[in-house]
């Protein structure tokens, strides 16, 4: 069993792979945490200094500092250990989710109609076109990406980013790989005590896995979580219903959900707005707004943008910019939240911004105690996936 | 259902590499690609530990040795000198570029 996929389209890996996922997430571990603060130390006592000498002042973003640091022998290490790291992850869970699909074909399909289980849905849609700026390449170095679909049944990219996710984390995003969901639904359930959505909407959900704590949050709303990938919302059905969790999927783009007009309470998603164009990212701010009741809560979890952190730190969060395959990412934190907001319609006084601490980290009373703080991003914890992590989340009231 | 199911079907088949262009980092490609080698070595070596990890803890649970007989365990004379011997020849196959390409530079440089 990968380590945080236990649910029943878990797959079997045998002793070596085993070792090989615990290799992978070994190291990443140390790039992510010793190496990262090596760089950081070796940017502040030579790196930085040598560039004011240079050009008679300090970096004034994260471009110069990138700049600087390409060079660097520490830095070219760093991102060639992380870059195949990020190839392991997949290459170590691969052959074993080769072995199990025909079988966990069957297991979905037997999850996805018992309705004793739960009494969610899920609707695929051949209209539905995967865009160019997504069929590119493959986001996150991972074979075939998200999308690949090889028959009406199939949920092979689900699998595949599951168990992947699972060795990639670090343990970080939770035993259920939903941290990010459970912290952001204590927060907001603690935060607004009055506030109940009927229905929540999730965009971009892939495998459902930050959907499904939404609905285990607001048992009385109902919870819809759509994406492009048909194997994806398949499998987060699957997923769902073995969890017992009633959630509905739908194969559909964030830019063009379907959804009626102001019929949802509280629109959510989660590192989806970073890996679109700029174009896209404002489709999605205008169809949050398009679909929101009155009243109603638009929150993204995402990055931190550039314009709340140090030239150091947009430098570090953006590498994956450039080397992961999000070729989009830097485009999106350059952007301002709050006018991201308001050139939606979206009225500015309506504006909120939480850095919400990981409850799996920090735990469920400091998420709470958290609700009055005012959502200032910390350099070195908030939206990196590090020890210590602070998930950015913001957003408006329509 | 609660068991990963197995055997159910001919295996699939998924992609083995990304598409797009894979990032490097070094001024000559080689360093990247020896990066990655080594890398997958290094992963072997760990799978390697681990399966010894496991059959020392089996070896115990079955009664056929304890792991402390392990850790102070000595060779004998003979074969302690055996194993230096081969310990020396992995030296050397392992360094052998090193040695063919100061040979080269000899053959170049010397008159």
């Amino acid at each position: 069993m990968t380590a945080h996929v236990h649910h029943d389209l878990k797959i079997a890996p045998n002793r070596d792979e085993l070792a090989r996922q615990s290799f992978a997430t070994g190291l990443r571990v140390h790039v992510l945490n010793h190496m990262a603060d090596r760089m950081k130390q070796h940017y502040e006592n030579a790196v930085e200094p040598a560039f004011k000498r240079t050009h008679g002042r300090p970096p004034a973003d994260g471009q110069d500092v990138h700049k600087a640091m390409k060079p660097e022998a520490y830095f070219r290490f760093y991102s060639g250990l992380r870059v195949n790291a990020q190839e392991m992850v997949w290459a170590s869970v691969r052959p074993t989710v080769e072995r199990a699909l025909p079988g966990l074909r069957q297991t979905a399909a037997h999850l996805s109609a018992d309705q004793q289980r739960a009494h969610g849905s899920v609707t695929t849609d051949e209209a539905v076109a995967v865009p160019d700026h997504v069929s590119a390449m493959d986001v996150h170095l991972m074979p075939g990406c998200y999308h690949l679909e090889a028959g009406a049944d199939d949920i092979a990219a689900g699998v595949l980013y599951d168990n992947g996710l699972s060795v990639f984390s670090m343990g970080l995003m939770g035993d259920n790989l939903d941290d990010i969901g459970s912290s952001i639904t204590a927060f907001i359930h603690a935060r607004y005590p009055d506030f109940k959505p009927a229905r929540i909407l999730d965009m971009g959900c892939t495998i459902g896995h930050n959907t499904l704590p939404w609905a285990r949050t607001y048992p009385e709303a109902e919870v819809t979580g759509v994406d492009i990938s048909a194997p994806c919302v398949r499998y987060a059905h699957a997923r769902a219903q073995s969890q017992g969790v009633t959630a509905h999927f739908r194969q559909a783009d964030a830019t063009a959900t379907g959804l009626e007009d102001a019929s949802v309470d509280l629109v959510f998603s989660s590192m989806l707005l970073h890996e679109l164009p700029k174009k896209q990212i404002a489709d999605v701010f205008r169809e949050a707004r398009r679909v929101l009741k009155p009243g109603g809560l638009m929150l993204h979890m995402e990055l931190p943008p550039n314009n709340q952190m140090s030239a150091y730190e947009g430098f570090y969060l953006d590498w994956d910019c450039f080397y992961n395959q999000e070729p989009y990412y830097k485009g999106y934190r350059d952007q301002d939240p709050r006018q991201l907001c308001a050139d939606a319609g979206f009225d500015p006084d309506g504006y909120v911004q939480f850095v919400v601490p990981s409850i799996g980290v920090y735990g469920a009373d400091a998420v709470r105690a958290a609700v009055d703080a005012q959502g200032t991003v910390d350099d070195e914890t908030t939206g990196r996936l590090a020890e210590g992590i602070r998930w950015f989340v913001y957003g408006a009231w329509a | 259902m609660s068991d990963p199911a197995e055997d159910n079907g001919a295996p699939a088949s998924l992609p083995r590499t990304a598409k797009g262009k894979r990032p490097a980092f070094f001024d000559d490609p080689a360093v990247d690609q020896l990066l990655s080698v080594t890398l997958e070595l290094a992963s072997e070596v760990w799978v390697l530990r681990e399966r010894l990890a496991a059959m020392e803890v089996l070896a115990d649970r079955h009664d056929l040795f304890k792991a402390a007989e392990l850790e102070n365990f000595a060779f004998d004379a003979a074969k302690a000198a055996d194993l230096a011997a081969q310990r020396q020849e992995f030296i050397a196959r392992l360094f052998r570029t090193l040695e063919t390409q100061v040979a080269d530079k000899d053959r170049e440089t010397g008159d």
